[in-house]
C-alpha cells in the first residue's frame, strides 16, 4: 500500500491466500456437517466442527503448501496450529510463518 | 468385562488355529532373510510403471525416462516409509488391545501379528536407510471419537484392513515383477506372503466387530462409520501423491504437480484397482452400500 504502513493484522486480512483457504474450507464443509456453510468466521472453530481432522490435517497443509510456497514440516504439524481461520493465517501467512 | 462383540464363534476359533500354525511353520528369522547388497542400481525402475502416481494420466509421457526412474526410486522410499509408520500406528493399536477383556479369543494371533509386523517395519526401515538414507514422516492419525468403545474396536481393526490390503496390491505387483531388482522384489514378496495371513485374520475379525453394530446402531450412527471409513481410504490413497518423493525428483514446483496428478480423472480408475479388495470387502460386509449410495 502506498504511503502507508500497513500493520501485519491489517496485511493478514487483506491476504486473499486467506479468502482461497476459506474457500477450500467451505467446499469440503458439506461432507463433514449437516449443512453446507457458505462462510466460516475467522474465530469458528474447525477442529471441533470437524471440518479438520487428522485425516484432512495433511491434505490442508499440502494445499497451505502450494498457496505458500513452503514446503511443509509433517513432523511439526499440530491440529491446534489450525483451530481457526485466524491462527492459520497467522501461522502460515503472517508474521508467524 | 466388556466385552467387543461375539468372538467366540467357531468357524473364527478354527481360522485362528489354522492361521496361528501356519505363522509357526513359516516363521523365519528376518535379520538373516535378506541380501542386502550394497546399493541398487539407479538405471532400472524400482517400482513398475502402473504403480507410480503419474501412470495413467499425460503427465508419463512429459518426463523423460530418467525423471521416471527416480520418480520410481523416490516413490518406493515412500512406499516403504509408509509401511514403516503404518505398521509402528497398526502396532499401538494392537499391543492396546491385545490382553484387554473381550479379545481373549484372538490374543494368541495377535502376538504372532505383533511380533510379524514388528519385523516388517524393521525389514522397510532397513531398505530406506540403506537405499535412501532416510526415511519420509507421516503423522499419526487418530480414530474419530464415537465415544464408543465398540465403534472404535471396529474402525481400528477396519482401518488395519484397509491399510494392509492396499499396502498388499503394491507387495504383490512388486513381488511378481520380474524386471525389478531381486532385493526389492524379495522384500514385497515376503511381506505379501505374512499379510496374507494378518489380511485373512483381519476379515474375520472386522465382520464379526461389524455384525453387533449394524443392529444395535441407528442408520446415522453407521452412515458415520461409513463416512469415516471412505474418508480414511481417500486418506490412505493421497500418501502415494508424495510431494516428498516429488521434491526428491527433482520434479519442478512438487506441490503443483501433486495437485495436477490427484485432479486428473484417469488417477481414479488407477486408485480403483489399488483399492478394490478393502472396497470390496467393506461392501460386502454392509459398511458401504452396494448400490449408487457411495462414490466408492
Amino acid at each position: 500500500m502506498m504511503g502507508t504502513d500497513m500493520t501485519g493484522k491489517e496485511a493478514l486480512k487483506n491476504d486473499t491466500r486467506l479468502a482461497e483457504i476459506e474457500q477450500w474450507l467451505v467446499e469440503r464443509s458439506g461432507s463433514v456437517q449437516d449443512q453446507q456453510l457458505t462462510t466460516i468466521d475467522p474465530d469458528y472453530d474447525l477442529v471441533d466442527s470437524g471440518l479438520i481432522d487428522s485425516l484432512r490435517l495433511v491434505e490442508f497443509a499440502f494445499f497451505l503448501s502450494r498457496l505458500t510456497g513452503r514446503r511443509p514440516d509433517l513432523a511439526e504439524l499440530r491440529l491446534g496450529q489450525f483451530r481457526t481461520l485466524r491462527l492459520i493465517g497467522e501461522y502460515f501467512l503472517g508474521d508467524l510463518a | 468385562v466388556t466385552t467387543t462383540a461375539d468372538l467366540d464363534q467357531q468357524r473364527f476359533i478354527e481360522v485362528l488355529g489354522r492361521l496361528g500354525r501356519m505363522a509357526v511353520e513359516d516363521y523365519y528369522n528376518p535379520y538373516r532373510t535378506f541380501d542386502w547388497p550394497d546399493s541398487l542400481p539407479v538405471d532400472r525402475l524400482w517400482m513398475p510403471r502402473e504403480l507410480l502416481s503419474i501412470h495413467n494420466t499425460p503427465v508419463a509421457a512429459e518426463l523423460s525416462e530418467q525423471q521416471i526412474i527416480q520418480l520410481s526410486i523416490w516413490e518406493s522410499l515412500n512406499f516403504y516409509s509408509l509401511n514403516v509408520h503404518g505398521i509402528r500406528e497398526l502396532l499401538t493399536e494392537v499391543v492396546a488391545r491385545v490382553h484387554m477383556p473381550g479379545f481373549e479369543i484372538p490374543s494368541e494371533f495377535l502376538h504372532h501379528f505383533i511380533g510379524e509386523e514388528n519385523e516388517h517395519m524393521w525389514f522397510f526401515a532397513e531398505f530406506c536407510r540403506r537405499y535412501g538414507r532416510k526415511l519420509y514422516f507421516f503423522p499419526q492419525i487418530k480414530t474419530a471419537s464415537p465415544g464408543n468403545r465398540e465403534v472404535e474396536h471396529f474402525l481400528v481393526f477396519a482401518r488395519i484392513l484397509v491399510f494392509e490390503e492396499i499396502v498388499d496390491h503394491y507387495n504383490h505387483s512388486m513381488a511378481e515383477d520380474a524386471s525389478l531388482h531381486d532385493t526389492i522384489r524379495q522384500i514385497n514378496r515376503i511381506h505379501h506372503r505374512d499379510e496374507s495371513r494378518h489380511i485373512a485374520f483381519g476379515h474375520e475379525l472386522v465382520s464379526l466387530l461389524y455384525s453387533p453394530l449394524e443392529s444395535r446402531l441407528n442408520q446415522e450412527e453407521l452412515n458415520k462409520i461409513s463416512a469415516y471409513l471412505r474418508d480414511y481410504v481417500d486418506y490412505c490413497l493421497r500418501w502415494f501423491y508424495s510431494l516428498d518423493a516429488y521434491y526428491d525428483a527433482g520434479i519442478a514446483d512438487p506441490a503443483a504437480f501433486r495437485a495436477r496428478l490427484i485432479a486428473e480423472p484417469g488417477r481414479r480408475a488407477a486408485e480403483q484397482i489399488v483399492a478394490r479388495k478393502p472396497l470390496a470387502f467393506l461392501r460386502k460386509i454392509g459398511v458401504f452400500d452396494d448400490g449408487n449410495g457411495h462414490d466408492r
